[in-house]
């Protein structure tokens, strides 16, 4: 039988489920004959909803983040075509930059990529 | 549907479509996870950022023993405090405007709670948000913080406690 501070200490996790069944088991069998126990299982899982209530409001930058991060990835494709294995093939890469098509493409010789078709990386 | 872990290795090869995918999937619990602990929107809006871009830039280093979800917790709680202590050395201009707010649904209940959070220590709100919000066990929420297990039991302790004492 776990005593009333092991139960204590495991109940956010029992609350949200994220806990080994076993464990789970023992504090249920504690929860069924421990009305103090009962009732702190109850006081934390209205903390819980009230949390995540305030947690879930509001909306999120998202597109704005997104239309920033794309700027900031200057060598990222939106469109990818891989040729040939892994040990000799060509990667042909586009990407959109300001309304203009940008295309490069790797040889790829056992593994490593050459750039053949536009600027190199960083450059 | 390509798993988070298959994402991450076409994004270290600079494939933009898994870039996106990944930052749709993440985006919001990234954003929501800054919030709870910065508490300004505008900051938690450069954490979303900068975590996305350490991704892209540190794809290649994620190691499969741990979960994707964990992994980009994990740098976004790294950004959120470089974020507060460069605010606090005054090296950015802090928004005093740009707090936490909801004016919808209970209202009064909403400013309680927020309030509540406010006077919390942001170790305990992040624990809080792990365990409540985002279902981290133990286990996960002592690895993605760096602290023993015990430390995340006893942290989440004293939050409840000072939550409770701050909404009676």
């Amino acid at each position: 039988m776990m005593t009333c501070e092991r139960v204590r200490e495991w109940l956010p996790w029992y609350v949200t489920g994220s806990i080994d069944f076993e464990i789970a088991a023992r504090i249920t069998a504690h929860l069924r004959d421990c009305d103090a126990c009962r009732t702190e299982f109850v006081e934390i899982a209205q903390l819980r909803h009230r949390f995540s209530a305030a947690v879930v409001e509001g909306s999120t930058p998202k597109a704005r983040v997104w239309k920033r991060l794309r700027a900031e990835s200057p060598d990222a494709n939106d469109v990818r075509i891989d040729l040939g294995s892994f040990l000799i093939g060509l990667r042909l890469g586009i990407a959109a930059r300001e309304h203009r098509p940008k295309i490069h493409g790797d040889l790829r010789i056992c593994g490593r990529n050459v750039r053949i078709i536009g600027k190199k990386k960083g450059a | 549907m390509r798993s988070d872990p298959q994402l991450l290795s076409r994004i270290a090869n600079e494939d933009r479509a898994a870039f996106h995918l990944l930052f749709e999937r993440h985006s919001e619990r990234i954003y929501r996870f800054a919030l709870s602990i910065t508490r300004r929107p505008h900051l938690a809006e450069e954490v979303l950022q900068e975590t996305m871009m350490a991704v892209w830039k540190g794809a290649k280093r994620f190691k499969e023993r741990s979960k994707v979800t964990t992994w980009i917790l994990g740098i976004a709680k790294n950004q959120a405090y470089n974020l507060l202590r460069r605010e606090a050395r005054g090296e950015r201009l802090p928004e005093t405007e740009d707090r936490v707010s909801d004016p919808a649904g209970d209202a009064e209940l909403s400013v309680q709670m927020e309030r509540a959070l406010d006077a919390l220590p942001e170790a305990q709100r992040e624990a809080l948000h792990l365990v409540f919000y985002e279902y981290l066990s133990v286990k996960e929420t002592a690895e993605l913080l760096g602290i023993p297990e015990g430390t995340v039991k006893s942290r989440m302790y004293h939050a409840r406690q000072n939550l409770a004492k701050e909404l009676a």
